[in-house]
């Protein structure tokens, strides 16, 4: 029998339990690692797209997400509101004057994290994170 | 040399494997580390004459800091029943209108939103309802 290191939930029963979800950590399954994370800060420039390349050196294109804050402009999402906010890149804002976006992607070398904004020095702050997965 | 804690997968050597993606876990990697999940609904209306609707729900999660969420939405509108599940932000467009579906937070409160934008005046409003899957890991971004 092969030796696993497993550790399950609580009221879960470690050497009889066979549902995944009903443990912490099983060897028998891989996790979803963590390669590299960071923030980068973007400012825009009117009608352009600005880009932020991070050289992340893996020589592998793996999976990644990105998360923005909207910095000090609250008018991304809800006007007058004074908490800023966290969103999947791809959240867009629209409205009469603006549009602001952020989108993200990945080869062998870099991942590049693009900002599309209509004014000029606006900036956006993007969480990323490099996973172990290559896709 | 700091010691660590590596598994590798079946086949590999713990003691001189250098690639991440060979290993079940090492403590060199953070992991995203899951915390809680839930669904939530949101009843909006679209073919409601030419005009931009936005309807919200919030889940009230307390963490005290702005976690890493992963979010989906099951539109049975759309799918004429459960099971089909897109990841947020989606965007639907048709000729006569288009959904933005997004979903965002803070340190406390995770809003799902959908705008409507209806282009043409076309039949009568039609009542729906997006289901909403959300994943809340204990990973703090550091953004908020």
């Amino acid at each position: 029998m092969t030796e696993i290191l497993a550790a399950s939930k609580s009221a879960k029963n470690v050497l009889t339990a066979t549902d995944p979800n009903d443990f912490i950590f099983h060897s028998s399954y891989n996790t979803f690692k963590i390669l590299a994370t960071g923030i980068v800060s973007i400012s825009s420039s009117a009608g352009t797209t600005v880009t932020s390349v991070i050289a992340h050196g893996l020589g592998t294109r793996n999976g990644f997400l990105l998360l923005w804050n909207p910095g000090d402009d609250t008018n991304r999402f809800h006007d007058a509101e004074t908490a800023t906010y966290t969103a999947n890149a791809g959240t867009h804002h629209v409205d009469t004057t603006h549009i602001n976006i952020v989108t993200g992607h990945m080869d062998s070398t870099n991942l590049t994290i693009e900002y599309f904004c209509q004014d000029t020095g606006d900036t956006v702050y993007v969480k990323y994170y490099i996973f172990e997965v290559i896709i | 040399m700091a010691e660590k804690i590596v598994i590798v997968k079946s086949g590999y050597n713990a003691l001189t494997e250098s690639v991440p993606n060979n290993m079940i876990f090492s403590s060199d990697y953070n992991t995203l580390k899951y915390g809680t999940s839930g669904t939530v609904n949101l009843n909006y209306v679209t073919n409601n004459g030419i005009r931009t609707d936005t309807y919200t729900v919030t889940v009230t999660f307390s963490a005290g800091f702005s976690p890493v969420i992963f979010a989906y939405i099951n539109d049975d509108s759309y799918f004429g029943g459960t099971g089909v599940y897109l990841p947020l932000p989606y965007h639907s467009q048709s000729i006569a209108r288009a959904e933005d579906f997004q979903h965002f937070w803070d340190e406390n409160v995770l809003t799902f939103q959908v705008t409507v934008s209806n282009g043409l005046a076309v039949g009568s409003p039609v009542s729906r309802t997006a289901h909403f899957k959300y994943f809340i890991f204990k990973n703090e971004t550091g953004l908020v």
